[in-house]
Formats: structure tokens, sequence, C-alpha cells
């Protein structure tokens, strides 16, 4: 029955206290948010913490959902922002363990502990590479390939979450591949 | 990398996530066989892409998704307004029957507060009207305006001969209206018998001439009044 019902919908139904409604929203988005969470963050547990408090924050703050933006839209909005304090939080604590004197970004990015043993050295370093290569790019720019590349979503479903104009969002992930190349480019000899 | 100078540099991206339409992909496809550029461009940006690609397929799909807990008995507590705004989100017919209740109320409120209002206004005017006395006016009695019965005739006889403001000078429209209050006489009488004893100069001289018109008409009426 909820199934049949539309994201907005659902959101109403939440706010009258029916906890079933937000869990058919939970059901529906926790992949997508998931798979953001890990595509900005590069790391599977804060991912999985950011997403958890994505839908937390969500809960908490349905009384404050207007309809006039998409339900998706908000929820991207509030991962978007759970991923940038998780970052913001990590680098703080990586600064009080580590030296300040290599980038800060970088640190985030660590290979994740359940990495599967049969992967050879060279693409353990080739994944490191990438996600630190994504960690690394603005914002708004990763935003669009995470969205892209992991939540697997069409240009025009990215410009409607965003709000933003379709030509943008080509524009973005062309800059954003543009930047990733030549990054990668790079970081191999570094390496090596 | 270089910039891209081909005009057909922005269909590389959709056209690399199969978002174009089968005829303009074809178009580019073409388009691609001919440009150096492109085809350069082409093969850089889907390097990167596959780079995403084989990172989120290795590590990312293997993936379960997390077992989100929402604690709803202690977070998303929905306040009764909310609650109300809710219960009327999905018909019409809740919020017009709310409306037209209130309506109700309001025309009735209305009929109670104006029948009350009705038997009480002339006795407020009455109670008011003393206070209402314009300031002018009261400064204008203390100097000139002695008693009850000046004030009828308009005659002032303890007045010096040659002194020009009479009594009759400051009554104007306003002094008209306070005339027949007799709260306000007891008051006139002690400054006119300190006039008298000192022949200061009212302070209704200092009224500009043009503002005198209605002493000519003052004249009038003690003309009027000494024929009779």
């Amino acid at each position: 029955m909820l199934t049949n019902l539309t994201d907005e919908r659902l959101v109403e139904l939440s706010v009258s206290s029916d906890s079933e409604a937000f869990g058919e929203i939970v059901r529906r988005w926790e992949r997508k948010i998931f798979a953001l969470c890990f595509g900005m963050l590069g790391r599977e547990d804060e991912a999985r913490d950011a997403a958890q408090e994505t839908f937390i924050a969500a809960y908490r703050n349905l009384s404050n959902f207007r309809g006039e933006a998409k339900v998706s839209s908000w929820l991207h909005r509030i991962a978007v922002n759970q991923c940038l304090t998780v970052k913001r939080r990590a680098k703080t604590r990586s600064e009080e363990f580590f030296d300040d004197e290599s980038g800060g970004d970088e640190k985030v990015f660590v290979a994740p502990a359940n990495r599967s043993p049969a992967r050879t050295t060279e693409q353990i370093e080739r994944l490191t590479l990438v996600r630190q290569a994504v960690g690394s790019l603005p914002t708004d720019l990763r935003q669009v390939v995470v969205m892209k590349e992991f939540e697997e979503m069409t240009f025009q479903e990215i410009s409607d979450t965003l709000e933003l104009p379709l030509s943008t969002v080509k524009s973005r992930l062309y800059t954003a591949l543009r930047q990733l190349r030549m990054k990668l480019e790079r970081l191999p000899m570094e390496i090596s | 990398m270089k910039d891209v100078n081909c005009k057909n540099s922005n269909e590389i991206v959709p056209y690399m996530y199969g978002e174009l339409a089968t005829s303009a992909a074809t178009e580019f496809e073409t388009h691609l066989l001919e440009c150096q550029a492109c085809t350069d461009e082409f093969a850089a940006l889907s390097a990167a892409r596959y780079e995403v690609y084989d990172w989120k397929k290795l590590e990312f799909d293997p993936l379960a998704s997390p077992a989100i807990r929402i604690p709803v008995g202690e977070v998303g507590e929905v306040s009764w307004i909310e609650k109300l705004r809710a219960s009327f989100a999905g018909s019409w017919v809740m919020p017009a029957a709310a409306f037209a209740g209130l309506a109700l109320i309001a025309v009735l409120l209305a009929i109670v507060v104006s029948s009350r209002n009705t038997g009480s206004d002339v006795v407020q005017r009455n109670a008011n009207a003393p206070v209402n006395m314009p300031a002018n006016t009261r400064k204008a009695d203390q100097g000139a305006v002695a008693t009850p019965t000046e004030t009828e005739t308009g005659v002032d006889t303890s007045a010096p001969a040659h002194s020009v403001p009479k009594p009759a000078v400051v009554r104007d429209s306003s002094r008209r209206d306070v005339r027949p209050q007799p709260a306000i006489a007891p008051r006139r009488t002690t400054p006119r018998s300190t006039t008298a004893q000192t022949p200061t100069v009212p302070r209704l001289n200092e009224f500009a001439e043009e503002k005198d018109d209605s002493l000519r008409l003052a004249e009038l009426f003690e003309d009027i009044d000494t024929s009779e």
C-alpha cells in the first residue's frame, strides 16, 4: 500500500506520526544515500554512519519539510551536509594524531579495512589513488560524479535533485572528469 | 590536457553515458571519426570514468546496505501544530468547515460588540467632553476670557481701551464648542483678576494678523450688542 505512494505523501504521513511511512522512505533511499555517502567519503564505516545520521536528521526535521523541494533533493542535501560534517570531524581527529605537513583531505581517504585479500597490490594502490582523487575534488563537482556513478542517476534526475540547469550538471561532470584524469595521470609517478 | 576547441565537445559526456538521442548519437559518432581533439578528449574522460566505475564495482557494490535504525520513540517528537497541519493536508472539507465556524463566531462577536456600543455611546461622549477641549482655547481663556457673562456678550469692560485684542479674539469655532461648559468657568476668574490688576498685554497679541479674521466679526457682534 505504502509502496504506491509518492515520496511527498509519505512525508506527510510521517509528519502525522506514521512511522511505517518513514520506514518506506528509508527503504527507497537507503542504498542511494549510502552510495552517495560512500562516494563522498570513500570509507565504508564513515559512509554507513553518515547514511544513518542522514535519515535520523531527516526524521527529526520532518516538520521543516515544506514540500517546496522534492524529497530526493531534501535527502541529498542532508546527506551531503552529513558527509561534510564527518569529513571535518575526521580531519580534526587525524590532525590530533598526525603531523600537519601532508595534505589534509587525503588522510580521510584511506583504504577500507575489509578489502579482499585476493586483490593485487597494484589494484589496491590504484583504488587508493582514485579515492584520493575523487576526495580532492571540490564538493559540487564530487557530488555530481558520485550521483552519476554511484547512484546511477540520469542527468535529468541530477538536475531535478540539485535544482540546477541540465547544462550546468553536464558541464560540472565534464569538469570533474577532466580534473580526475589530470590527478590520475600525475599520481602514479608519486607512488612508484 | 588541453582545452578542446570544438563546438561538439559538450556532447562527449552525454554520449559517454548513453544519454544522447539516437540521431544525435549517430551524428556525434560521425563527428568523432573526423575530429581528433574530440576523440582524444573522449578517451581521456572515459579513462577517468572507468577508474571511478571500477572503484565503485570493487568496493561499493559488494557492500550490504546499512541497517538504518530510527529511534522513533526518542526522536521526531511532532508538535501539535504539525499534527494539526497534517490532519488537514489530505482533504479540503475539514479546513472549509473550520473556516466557516470561525467566520460565524466572528460575525456573532461583531453583532454583540456593536449592540453594546450603541447603548453607551451618548454617555461616553458627554463624559469625555471637557477632556477634549483644545489646548489653544484653554491657554487663551486663562489670559483673556473672564466670566460666563462676558462670554455671552463678548464685551470685556476691564480691558484697556487701546488694547486691540479683545476677549472675543479667541472666540473662534473651537471656542464656541466649549462655551456652554460650566466646569471651565471657575478657572477663568483667577487669571482675569490678575489681568485687571496688572495691565500686562495678553498673549493673544502674539497672533498673526491673518489669523484675526474673527476680530472684525467680533467687533460686529459687539456693535450689535451695544446698539441693542
